[in-house]
């Protein structure tokens, strides 16, 4: 059945853990997907879900917006990917998809919801962070956690898309541009304006 | 409070987002202005503070959910294959259908032989003996008319013969596999029509090579209407 890992998978799985960076896929992998392999799509899909549904839900602010924008990725990497120019690097793509999907389901959504992706947290489906067992530190921590994943939420989409990319995605400035489909300039001036935000906003909440 | 008109700059310069030729500048400021500098190592522990976020991850099961419902998803959207196309993705169905479809193709040659007993010039070749019989007129009429049988046996009496009468190989099997017809003139089903009609004839010596070199099978059929014993 479609819906059970096939050996393939599994081993793509063994060969890239999935706590790790994800590595560039061999061509190979994504002309089979592209030919409609369906072993080679289910490699796509795990090597590739973190990336999408983490960036979703820190853009969205919330966990059942980022599953569905995460679905629909997906889907129309399934039903576009034959459009995908191999010359071209697989996860900017992958990254510009999920950006237009997260940008429809915001557009689509009046206000922003900014805290139900900590309430996801705490109802166990974000795993725990690496901590100390001092709970007071630990408590101290999480708080401030708390405040950034806030602060991060309330950016204005770009802001918070581009800081998202460069800053919880780890890419290059260049990167981020060609992603969003702006300047290296306009990247930097959003990336820092949400850096000054997040900051006042942690003041402010700290005090 | 430190200059509003280093905050942006700072702001990148903790990132290492800042372009070279504007790095100068803001260190030569930095190191003269104690509160942009209290700026800048707050603007860093907040910077340290949003990339932990990023080691932040969902639990497997959330993952495992999402596969399944995109690949349910696609596999809706797929377009429906028939019945036939469903089973005949499966190589054992596949096989099956092969034997059945061969077993169809093959049925009517085979009784078409069956009825013709007598050996064909393969089944001579296979034997090592030239074989001078007289011929019987309805084998006379076989031969003048093209028949299946005979073309099917034709192949391997070029391609084979001597090679086949020196070494009993793996390929003296096959070679017996593709003759089935030879191998069925010369077991004729008692009572069959096939022992009924064979013409009398002067004795035929068969030997047929095996796998073991040190071991042939030489068959004597005198007349197919008396029972030939094998002899190894
Ligand atoms: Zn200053």
């Amino acid at each position: 059945m479609f819906g059970e890992f096939s050996f393939s998978a599994m081993m793509a799985l063994l060969e890239a853990p999935e706590s790790a960076p994800a590595q560039p896929l061999t061509a190979t992998v994504i002309a089979r997907a592209k030919a409609g392999d369906r072993d080679a799509f289910e490699q796509l899909f795990i090597r590739y879900q973190r990336q999408v549904l983490r960036t979703a839900a820190r853009m969205l602010g919330n966990f059942a917006d980022a599953q569905d924008a995460a679905q629909e990725v997906f889907l129309r990497l399934h039903k576009y990917l034959h459009r995908f120019q191999e010359e071209r690097e697989f996860s900017p793509w992958l990254y510009q998809v999920t950006a237009n999907v997260c940008h429809e389901i915001a557009a689509k959504r009046k206000t922003a919801q900014t805290v139900s992706f900590e309430q996801e947290r705490e109802t166990g489906r974000l795993e725990n962070l690496p901590g100390g067992h001092d709970v007071e530190a630990s408590y101290h921590a999480e708080q401030e956690r708390k405040i950034i994943a806030e602060a991060i939420a309330s950016l204005p989409e770009k802001e918070r898309m581009a800081l998202i990319l460069r800053d919880l995605q780890g890419l290059e400035t260049s990167e981020v541009a060609r992603i969003l489909g702006s300047s290296e300039t306009t990247v930097r001036s959003q990336i820092s304006m949400a850096r000054v935000k997040i900051k006042r906003f942690r003041d402010r909440l700290k005090l | 409070m430190n200059c509003p008109n280093f905050e942006n700059q700072i702001a990148l310069y903790v990132g290492n987002d800042l372009p070279a030729g504007e790095i100068p500048a803001l260190e030569r400021h930095l190191s003269e202005c104690e509160a942009c500098r209290q700026f800048a190592a707050e603007m860093g522990e907040c910077g340290q503070e949003v990339r932990m976020l990023a080691a932040e991850d969902f639990d497997d099961a959330v993952y495992a959910l999402l596969r399944a419902q995109v690949l349910h998803q696609i596999s809706l959207q797929e377009p429906k294959r028939s019945f036939w196309q469903r089973w005949l993705g499966f190589p054992v169905v596949r096989l099956a259908f092969a034997s059945l479809l061969l077993a169809v193709l093959v049925w009517p040659v085979a009784s078409l032989w069956r009825s013709q007993p007598q050996l064909g010039p393969g089944a001579q070749m296979l034997s090592g003996q030239k074989l001078n019989p007289p011929v019987p007129p309805d084998v006379k009429k076989n031969e003048a008319q093209p028949s299946i049988e005979s073309a099917m046996s034709a192949p391997v009496t070029k391609k084979q013969p001597s090679h086949l009468r020196r070494s009993g190989t793996a390929i003296s099997a096959k070679v017996k596999t593709i003759t089935e017809p030879v191998e069925t003139a010369m077991n004729p089903v008692p009572g069959s029509e096939a022992m009924k009609t064979t013409p009398v004839g002067p004795p035929i010596r068969m030997e047929i090579p095996t796998a073991d070199p040190n071991i042939r099978i030489i068959w004597f059929a005198n007349n197919p209407t008396e029972s030939g014993n094998p002899t190894t």
